[in-house]
């Protein structure tokens, strides 16, 4: 919680310091680049190993550029770590380590007054890797996508250049990896080759059935200073992946944290 | 006066969506009793009374693997006495009767009795071999460590610093000779001296027997053992050079696992056929190393019992092949094999309530 803290302050502290050397950002925010730092629970069951949830304090680290001219385009890439422990275990010696990426293509199909919504395409790309050693001591878990889905903004203008931002999307097609549920061997191969050849194997299509997953984002953004702007943001993700053989992994993410736009 | 509805909303939305838990879900079936499965195999079935067994103390011990925390991960308990299952029950899935699994360290009880059929078929000369004498290239680059014997291997006293939790993982993984891994790692006393349980000391007794045979330890088993046994369903994982690995990983499903236990209850005789000598049976089970914790000696690769007069192949998970030859009694417990050890500490309760219920 204290890195979190330092962390935070450092951003904030970046944000003034590079204060006018960014050309791009400008009081219309024509193109926004922003960190961010979120920090909540975290809470997987891998049905493959046991159905017991595991749950743990998160840390979330994104960087995100985001354009608007007639559309509004996003990217973000994101890094996620937490320590997570079942209700059996004094300890937690688990762990979850996710990468991400992100991209949207949004038009502006809707505005009036200070209210814009936009509607368009986005892909997500999600490594999502699991170590439980209480529990399987020689295996490891992932649930990997790329998902292709829409993507919805509502943008709310507040008065002192204050915005209200929330983007809610999902996915309707996926190609998915995970673990087979019954590994008859007795461990990994856990070099870094062995790990991502893992993480990249038994790769499957699958519609909405097979891979749910929504990301709710809402964030109110405020000038903290005269061209820059900040953001305190919730992010709900919920994802729930089955293949055609084994169980399945859901997992919930509420997060909290704090955006600073460069 | 929208915007602030939607506000209201997006609020709305954070309140609900905070509290959003996932659920756990029971990890056994519901305790159903332990009625034996009839899935027409060669087991006889029988109930407990039928072989003068008190019920209670068997209800006693499957009401422990249903429903207490320390056997959160088990999968099966089969109780077989006078040569027919008694009691039988799959508390995780009912699939587990079917599915092979890994047996990890209960393997180097295999490894122990495959020993003695080699000795009986003279692939190995005695106990006192050295594996130099074996496979000398091995040693060439090794020579401290050419005097280990078979005795010495197959009680774990063989010198050389073989750490589980640091060298199982590399000799699974090594691309090199898997002898060679295991001869490289220190020498920390003279063979023969100091106890010192580990997975390499069986690996190089399969490598001597693949060296004798021919054919890998998994393949000689095949063909002494789990044939004569009628056990077709198993796997065995082998070393990336081909090498069974002596002390872990063999697969297989817990009936076909009390064959074992009752073959060695039956003195090593299967049928009309002795599959293993029984003197090596005897051998093996008696205590030869006697054990800093109080009450347990090691044979070889069996872990001896005196208190209940039997003695166990015993795996990670908490598995075991319980054999008490003057009950005529064989417990099979298995469970999800790779369960930290922090999880599991389950012989002597369960063993305790089933030696109980015999009369």
């Amino acid at each position: 919680m204290k890195t979190n803290i330092l962390l935070i302050t450092i951003l904030i502290l970046t944000t003034s310091m590079i204060k006018g050397q960014d050309s791009d950002s400008s009081s219309n925010h024509n193109k926004i680049y922003s960190v961010s730092i979120q920090s909540g629970l975290n809470q997987i069951k891998e049905m493959n190993l046991l159905p017991l949830v595991q749950k743990g304090f998160l840390t979330e680290l994104s960087f995100e550029t985001e354009k608007i001219k007639s559309s509004l385009r996003q990217f973000q890439f994101s890094l996620t770590y937490s320590r997570v422990k079942t209700g059996l275990e004094e300890m937690s010696k688990s762990g979850n380590i996710k990468f991400g990426l992100n991209y949207s293509y949004n038009f502006l199909v809707f505005q009036k007054n200070n209210l814009r919504y936009y509607l368009g395409p986005q892909t997500s790309l999600c490594y999502s890797f699991m170590l439980f050693p209480n529990w399987d001591d020689s295996h490891g878990y992932w649930a990997d996508y790329i998902s292709f889905g829409p993507n919805n903004i509502i943008s709310v203008s507040l008065r002192h250049e204050s915005e209200w931002f929330s983007s809610l999307n999902f996915s309707l097609f996926s190609l998915f990896s995970r673990p087979e549920e019954i590994r008859p061997f007795k461990m990994d191969d856990s070099s870094f080759g062995g790990i991502i050849k893992a993480l990249n194997s038994n790769i499957e299509p699958g519609l909405m059935d097979k891979v749910f997953q929504i990301n709710f984002k809402t964030e109110y953004r405020f000038p903290v200073f005269v061209t820059k702007r900040e953001a305190i943001t919730f992010n709900m993700n919920i994802v729930r992946i089955s293949d055609s053989d084994g169980q399945p992994v859901l997992q919930i993410i509420n997060m909290f944290g704090i955006k600073i736009m460069l | 006066m929208k915007a602030k509805i939607l506000i209201i909303i997006l609020l709305g939305i954070i309140f609900l969506g905070m509290p959003s838990c996932l659920k756990d879900e029971p990890l056994k079936l519901s305790y159903e009793g332990f009625q034996p499965l009839v899935i027409g195999d060669d087991w006889k079935i029988s109930t407990p009374a039928g072989e003068n067994m008190d019920e209670g103390f068997l209800d006693a011990a499957y009401q422990l693997i249903y429903n207490n925390e320390r056997f959160v991960m088990a999968r099966s308990l089969l109780v077989i006495r006078n040569g027919k299952i008694v009691a039988e029950a799959y508390p995780g899935d009912p699939d587990d009767a079917n599915r092979i699994e890994n047996i990890q360290s209960c393997t180097k009880s295999f490894t122990s009795i495959l020993t003695g059929i080699a000795l009986k078929k003279h692939y190995l000369d005695s106990l006192n071999q050295t594996f130099n004498s074996i496979y000398p290239d091995y040693f060439i680059n090794h020579q401290d460590k050419k005097n280990i014997t078979i005795a010495n291997a197959l009680t774990m006293k063989t010198g050389i610093n073989f750490i589980d939790g640091d060298n199982t993982r590399p000799l699974y993984e090594t691309h090199e000779s898997s002898v060679d891994y295991i001869l490289s790692l220190p020498k920390n006393y003279d063979p023969g001296i100091v106890f010192q349980y580990n997975d390499g000391a069986p690996h190089l007794i399969s490598a001597a027997i693949q060296e004798r045979y021919g054919k890998p330890l998994s393949v000689f088993a095949d063909d002494f053992l789990f044939k004569p046994l009628g056990i077709t369903d198993w796997k065995w994982e082998e070393a990336k050079d081909g090498i069974t690995f002596g002390a872990v990983s063999i697969f297989m499903k817990p009936r076909d696992i009390a064959k074992f236990g009752q073959l060695l209850l039956q003195n090593g005789k299967w049928g009309n056929q002795q599959v293993v000598d029984s003197i090596w049976i005897a051998e093996a089970t008696k205590p030869i190393v006697t054990m800093y914790s109080p009450g347990t000696s090691y044979g070889y690769y069996f872990w001896i019992f005196p208190v209940y007069g039997g003695y166990a192949a015993v795996g990670h998970g908490g598995q075991f092949i319980f054999v008490v030859p003057s009950k005529k009694l064989v417990v099979i417990y298995t469970a999800w094999p790779y369960t930290s050890s922090d999880l599991f500490d389950n012989f002597n309760e369960l063993a305790d309530l089933i030696i109980k219920s015999c009369s």
